[in-house]
């Protein structure tokens, strides 16, 4: 036995075994340490919000979509232009309102007038087309508009008159929604909501912040952001990142622990709800699950969490789930999936509330 | 990575995996000691409570109760044997055990559904499989199977070693009961005594003097003989003393109820009351009956010197060495043992016409604590009714008498005077006193003998007066 650099004994068959390490180590390393520059690079032009970068950098590297509630003015624009410079990315932004019609998002076909006289419909991409893409105030513009971002976002392409057109690799859409202002809005639906990996709130700085924000943005100083992937290889390395996430190992207790985390968010009496179930890890019903929730979450709030703990495994240098990084992405992955009523609604219920009380009582099927 | 591994992941993956399966072991063995001193507890709890129930409830409930308390242990003891089998390890759990006692975030847990899911032949389930072995490889010495479960004795032993005195004591119940041990002064035995003590008083007397052992009752019966020495005489009373201590059992009964305190002899007394009813008229006999003792004592001198000489003759017409030795004392004993015991066989076979051709010639001795002793065939469960003769002349009858001793029965060797009364005859006095334990023994004075050991006393006492 020998000592390592750790300080952990090692033996001679695991010093044999180094030597034997793939090229997969390096790249979770990379992934570490691409993830940690991205960090500190929006640190330069973000102030404060550390978990909620993190959270949208988990999304982007699963392969999700990232829908940002806040009040105007804190900074999600920035935030997202900021995003798309630092990843060396193209970057579109959607300004959504009522009038905004899907043409406007996916393109359209238009007649071109050709030299030699002829007139061609040729199409016009829209804004969708982009690597990083801003759907500021989503909820402003029509449910007809929402669902044409949306089919993109979930399939990746969009079809115009019959014809249909992937969008680049890396896909990323962060979405905002304004809570206050609400009148001619368009909430969006429990489905549409469902589509979005995640779901940040973009809260108020706080005063030490807020000096910094106004200290750091009202000179001449520009805050010199440095891309961390070269243009040519971006996309690229992105997408070898993201297949690394989903090489991430699971264990069976741990995908048993997502599927009853998953099934504690259903309500007793729910419609749907399958009441034979016989499965061997089950939370027991909350009961304030079932009384201020009409929906639980769905199928698809498993897979978040399951994507989401993966990357954070990766972040904490292991290539396995633990039941800690699960709970660490329930909030962001499933507080957009849960349908409160409206006694839940009247007593000022959230659903962080509810999700936290079930990861209490979920301490205890921990096996 | 390559596959299927290669030597050094085949190594690696072989050191964790034996790793895990001896702390899969000592899990296991845990378990299942858990499981049986559980089992243990449980019986010896069992046999504690069914103890204690045995001693405390009557037949009865002690089987109604036993019913269920047998289904509860056994109903217990299969539950422990359920939950030893559901917590039995593998590998899995072993691993999920390690990693949560340890803090390895899943990482073995995951490396052993791995390394259990993957086929030898089949593809890797993940890139990253080497490096998940890599970083369990890493952090093997973490999880030594000395650190994560050292050999020790599941805690419940506790509450088994804990149920394993309880049983213990459960089953000295009835070593340390009060109970156990005699107790001469509590009100239950006293007032049993007391009951008792009339019947109790009149056997003993009775088994006395119907049933005196025979060298005994030749040594102390019959006056000394002629030619003894009184070193002979004493080597005789020597091995009387013997015989007087086969009978010290029955002394000792006499002795503990002579213990008692005052006032509860005077309450025994006063249970014996009917007794000392006829007390002064059988005074009245008493003389009388001491005149004809003296009368029979004298006949009695005759017929022994007749039948020495008779002895003399048998002797001298040929019994040859020993025989003649023996037979010369036996032979001046034959008058006295003629008149005495043919009298008391006469007496015996009276009473066997009194009471049957079945009842036993030796009367029942009561036993201790009340509980009745074992008689022989036809001897019945309680005392002779027809013991002291005809039932309805006792105390009122004249051809009872009292005795009136001054001194036990071995207390009148010690010492006698005899005196003359008016009518000519002569009185035994013992001129010992009574000791303090003997106090009881008014009862024994006061005791009402049969009229068929009238005879058999009057010539005992003319006897010792002779002598």
């Amino acid at each position: 036995m020998s000592e390592t650099p750790q300080g952990i004994n090692v033996s001679a068959s695991q010093h044999v075994l180094e030597d034997t390490l793939t090229p997969s180590t390096d790249l979770v390393l990379e992934f570490q340490d691409t993830f940690q520059r991205i960090q500190s690079e929006l640190a330069k032009v973000i102030i404060g919000h550390e978990e909620l970068i993190q959270n949208i950098l988990i999304a982007f590297f699963a392969g999700g979509h990232v829908l940002i509630e806040g009040v105007p003015g804190t900074g999600k624009t920035l935030l997202v232009r900021s995003l798309a410079r630092v990843l060396n990315l193209s970057f579109n932004r959607i300004q959504f309102t009522v009038d905004l019609m899907p043409a406007d998002v996916t393109g359209t076909r238009m007649v071109v007038d050709r030299e030699e006289g002829r007139r061609d419909f040729v199409f016009v991409e829209g804004p969708i087309f982009s690597h990083v893409l801003l759907a500021d105030e989503i909820n402003r513009s029509t449910p007809k508009t929402q669902a044409a971002l949306l089919e993109a976002m979930a399939e990746l392409q969009v079809t115009v008159a019959g014809t249909t057109y992937q969008l680049p690799p890396p896909f990323f859409v962060l979405a905002t929604l304004n809570p206050i202002e609400m009148e001619g809005t368009y909430p969006l639906p429990e489905a549409q909501l469902d589509r979005f990996f995640f779901k940040v709130r973009l809260t108020y700085p706080t005063h030490h912040e807020v000096r910094r924000i106004i200290s750091s943005t009202t000179t001449t100083v520009e805050p010199d952001i440095q891309p961390v992937f070269a243009e040519a290889e971006a996309a690229e390395k992105i997408m070898a990142f993201r297949h690394l996430v989903r090489d991430v190992l699971v264990a069976p207790t741990i995908e048993e622990y997502i599927a009853a985390l998953i099934h504690a968010t259903l309500p007793a009496d729910a419609l749907y709800v399958n009441q034979t179930d016989t499965a061997t890890v089950m939370l027991p019903k909350d009961d304030l699950v079932s009384r201020y929730v009409n929906f639980g979450s769905s199928p698809r709030g498993g897979q978040t969490l399951m994507l989401g703990a993966k990357v954070a495994a990766l972040l904490d240098g292991r290539v396995n789930i633990s039941y800690d990084d699960v709970d660490q992405v329930m909030q962001p992955a499933l507080n957009h999936r849960l349908v409160l009523n409206f006694a839940a609604e009247a007593e000022n219920i959230d659903p962080a509330s509810i999700i936290e009380r079930i990861l209490q009582s979920a301490k205890k099927i921990r096996r | 990575m390559d596959w299927p591994p290669g030597t050094e992941e085949r190594s690696a993956l072989a050191e964790v995996e034996a790793r895990l399966r001896g702390l899969q072991a000592r899990f296991n063995l845990y378990t299942a000691q858990h499981r049986l001193y559980g089992i243990g507890t449980v019986f010896a709890l069992g046999f504690a409570l069914f103890t204690f129930l045995a001693f405390s409830l009557s037949s009865f409930w002690f089987i109604v109760a036993a019913w269920p308390l047998l289904a509860l242990a056994g109903l217990v003891c299969f539950r422990f044997l359920r939950q030893g089998v559901a917590d039995w390890t593998n590998l899995h759990t072993a691993a999920r055990r390690i990693d949560l006692q340890v803090g390895l975030k899943q990482r073995l847990s995951t490396l052993t559904a791995q390394m259990l899911a993957t086929p030898s032949t089949g593809p890797p389930a993940s890139r990253l499989w080497t490096y998940l072995l890599h970083d369990n490889m890493d952090r093997l010495s973490l999880w030594e199977i000395k650190k994560v479960a050292p050999r020790r004795l599941p805690w419940s032993v506790l509450p088994f070693l804990a149920a394993l005195v309880l049983a213990f004591l459960a089953a000295s119940i009835p070593l340390l009961s009060p109970a156990s041990e005699p107790e001469p002064f509590s009100l239950t035995n006293l007032e049993l005594v007391s009951s008792e003590l009339p019947e109790r008083t009149g056997q003993l007397v009775d088994k006395r003097l119907a049933v005196p052992p025979e060298g005994f009752a030749a040594r102390t019966l019959d006056p000394l003989p002629v030619g003894e020495t009184l070193s002979e005489q004493a080597d005789s009373q020597a091995s009387s003393q013997d015989h007087a201590a086969d009978e010290e059992g029955l002394g000792q009964e006499l002795l503990e109820l002579a213990s008692l305190p005052e006032d509860l002899q005077h309450a025994l007394r006063t249970a014996l009351q009917g007794l000392q009813e006829s007390q002064t008229s059988l005074d009245e006999q008493d003389a009388k009956g001491r005149r004809l003792l003296n009368d029979e004592q004298a006949q009695n001198i005759q017929s022994e010197q007749q039948a020495g000489d008779a002895g003399q003759q048998a002797l001298g017409e040929g019994q040859a060495g020993q025989d003649a030795e023996r037979a010369g004392p036996g032979s001046q004993q034959a008058p006295e043992q003629g008149s005495g015991l043919q009298k008391l066989k006469q007496a015996r076979l009276d009473r066997r016409k009194a009471v049957g051709a079945f009842q036993s010639a030796n009367p029942q001795l009561p036993g201790r604590g009340g509980q009745a002793g074992r008689g022989g065939m036809g001897a019945g469960t309680g005392t002779d009714r027809h013991l002291y003769g005809n039932e309805a002349n006792l105390g009122s009858t004249p051809q009872t008498f009292s005795l009136s001793l001054d001194a036990s029965f071995e207390k009148s060797q010690t010492g006698y005077e005899i005196v003359k009364d008016e009518g000519g005859g002569v009185i035994l006095k013992s001129t010992s006193q009574l000791s303090a334990n003997q106090a009881l023994d008014d009862a024994i004075r006061n005791a009402q003998i049969p009229p068929e050991y009238e005879d058999i006393v009057k010539n005992l006492f003319s006897r010792e007066a002779v002598q």
